[in-house]
């Protein structure tokens, strides 16, 4: 029962991990840019259909297809924010960027089809003392918390990095200092496009997927977020393992859709008991 | 109050009255000339009329923008299922049962959520609306789980079209005679200033929870009255966020905070949204997004300040102001 539950743990905080990347760039672009991204769900099937065509039609290691992942989506995230989301903020970006979902959602099933995809390229699974973890996620969840520990040394050290949290700070005073705010904000909201293209190609290693995809992730990684306070990244961390966490305990507990209305419960709780999250300073 | 709504309704004139007349007729004699799909149509069209405008008084009068409104139409539609199928209700009783249903969620969630503004709020409708779905699902022996359930067909198109269409003239009448009373102008004064509001005299808490509970009240009879039609519901088309955002895009086109926007948007998107699922039946989601974004970009207060200029060259200014006394 013991290595059971062991093994429940380490499968639901291999989850977190990912999810926790993908809360990360909802977290930049809703700290810095004010801009609530209701479109990271489809960046996040874009990565996963990414690292499927580089896989299955050139052989690629689906670990290096992060590498086209990444800058692929920064690109579009770039572009994005330069013609369209630049020019608004709050609930209208809300609105804007469910559009987008729209759009590009329907053209994905269009384009690749709606049936189910998958990357069957680490199966089986580790035996560790009793211990099973399952392979592709272990080496995802690695893979996903050294990219958010990535990004998260380029917020603190780089002069990007910098400029981003000033603009988080105050737009206006980092404007005076000499920061230019658009071209940061774009840099931003490719970040946060690209991290949950990655979230995405290390999704498509551990289950199947679908356009339907980023679905799933349309409310779960505002409750992420919302958990360990906006604008605080390693709040999105902590947060993403514990949403994780508790799913798969609730899950293995016997009951899957339970497991699935945590996160939402969780939103609507922390946002009314604890509204700065559970890493954030009460104002 | 009541001498406030009448004497609204008394302003309305000839004009206002003569409208209304004129609907009452074209909606009774409808059935006898169209089809029956253009029936349905109709009935479609009422129903996002009845849903847009009581989004609008949360939203629009109110200034707390939902992006979980689908919430209250879902649980009135569940309600009413329920009853019919496993407790064998009239299914008339059933359809009103079903507006307390959403009214009472309303009431619940309405002190508590409504303590978040902005941003925090629309989120949290949006879980909410989530977490209902999923539990929707999960207690499978009072709702019927994933599947859905299924009823027999008990009413006819005619008579369902006909409350729909009379329910979507009362939602209208009700939207417009609260901006002339004391609550409806408390109301724009919470959505101009929230503090402003409460040093006045106003209880903004109390006015704040009226206002979620009556927005509630009606999507969940359109949605009983939905589910006698279509004898069909499950979880994913009760609780579909597709359905807020066509809320929201409606509501926006025609022009928040009005009352003829929430009429004008369904009008035109009905129109629009069965020209396009016709003419294109794989892109017309992308196209609806499109649509959504442009709109977003290009005209984000709506066709309200070319109907404006068009009501002040007629001549009447009521219903197509953007109502702004109270701030004045």
């Amino acid at each position: 029962m013991f290595e059971a539950w062991v093994t429940v743990l380490i499968s639901g905080l291999a989850m977190g991990a990912i999810y926790a990347l993908v809360a990360g760039g909802l977290n930049l672009t809703w700290g810095v840019m004010n801009v609530v991204n209701m479109a990271h769900g489809v960046f996040l099937m874009l990565g996963a259909y990414i690292t499927f065509m580089a896989w299955s039609y050139w052989g690629i290691n689906p670990l290096f297809t992060i590498f086209l992942s990444f800058p692929i989506l920064f690109a579009l995230g770039a572009l994005i924010n330069r013609f369209l989301v630049r020019r608004t903020v709050g609930l209208a970006s809300m609105l804007l960027t469910f559009g987008i979902f729209m759009v590009i959602e329907n053209l994905a099933v269009v384009g690749f089809g709606g049936m189910y995809r998958s990357v069957r390229f680490f199966t089986g699974s580790y035996d560790i003392m009793g211990v099973f973890v399952s392979k592709p996620r272990i080496i995802a969840a690695g893979i996903a918390v050294a990219m958010s520990l990535l990004t998260y040394w380029f917020l603190k050290k780089t002069k990007i990095g910098v400029a981003i949290r000033a603009i988080s700070l105050d737009r206006m005073m980092a404007e005076q200092c000499g920061v230019n705010t658009n071209q940061i904000c774009t840099i931003t909201f490719g970040i946060g496009a690209a991290q949950p293209a990655v979230a995405g190609s290390l999704m498509s290693l551990i289950f199947a997927f679908n356009p339907m995809l980023g679905r799933v992730f349309l409310v779960k990684a505002f409750a992420i977020v919302v958990l360990g306070g906006m604008g605080n990244f390693l709040g999105a961390l902590i947060g993403g393992l514990t949403i994780g966490l508790v799913e798969a305990v609730i899950a293995f507990s016997g009951n899957l859709h339970l497991s699935e209305a945590a996160g939402f419960i969780i939103i609507i709780l922390i946002l009314l008991l604890r509204p700065s999250g559970i890493m954030g300073r009460r104002q | 109050m009541i001498k406030d709504v009448a004497r609204s309704l008394w302003a309305l004139g000839w004009m206002g009255g003569g409208a209304i007349a004129a609907f009452v007729v074209l909606l009774l004699v409808a059935p006898w000339v169209v089809s029956p799909y253009v029936v349905s149509l109709f009935m479609a069209m009422f129903m996002y009329i009845v849903v847009c405008s009581s989004w609008n008084i949360i939203s629009g009068f109110t200034g707390y923008v939902s992006f979980g409104h689908v919430v209250f139409w879902g649980v009135g539609a569940y309600v009413t299922a329920v009853l019919v199928w496993k407790f064998n209700y009239p299914w008339p009783l059933a359809v009103m049962l079903g507006g307390v249903g959403s009214a009472f969620l309303a009431t619940i969630v309405s002190y508590p959520i409504l303590k978040l503004t902005g941003i925090y709020f629309a989120i949290s409708m949006l879980a909410l609306a989530e977490a209902i779905k999923i539990l929707t699902s999960h207690f499978r022996s009072v709702t019927g789980g994933g599947g859905g359930i299924y009823l027999r067909p008990m009413a006819s198109l005619n008579i369902l079209y006909l409350m729909m269409g009379f329910l979507a003239l009362a939602v209208v009448l009700v939207c417009y005679s609260i901006t002339h009373t004391k609550f409806g102008r408390s109301l724009l004064t919470i959505r101009e200033d929230e503090t402003a509001a409460e040093s006045l005299g106003i209880n903004i808490t109390r006015r704040k929870i009226q206002a979620l509970i009556l927005s509630g009240l009606f999507p969940g009879i359109a949605g009983g009255i939905y589910v006698m039609n279509v004898c069909f519901i499950d979880p994913a088309t009760a609780f579909d966020i597709s359905i807020t955002v066509n809320i929201i895009l409606m509501t926006t086109f025609g022009g928040i905070g009005t009352i003829i926007g929430p009429v004008l948007g369904p009008v035109a998107f009905t129109a629009l949204s069965e020209f396009l699922w016709a003419s294109f039946p794989f892109l017309h989601r992308a196209i609806l997004g499109a649509i959504l974004i442009a709109m977003v970009m290009g005209m984000p207060n709506g066709i309200m300040p070319f109907m404006v200029r068009f009501a002040q060259w007629v001549g009447i200014r009521e219903f197509f102001s953007r109502r702004r006394e109270a701030s004045q």
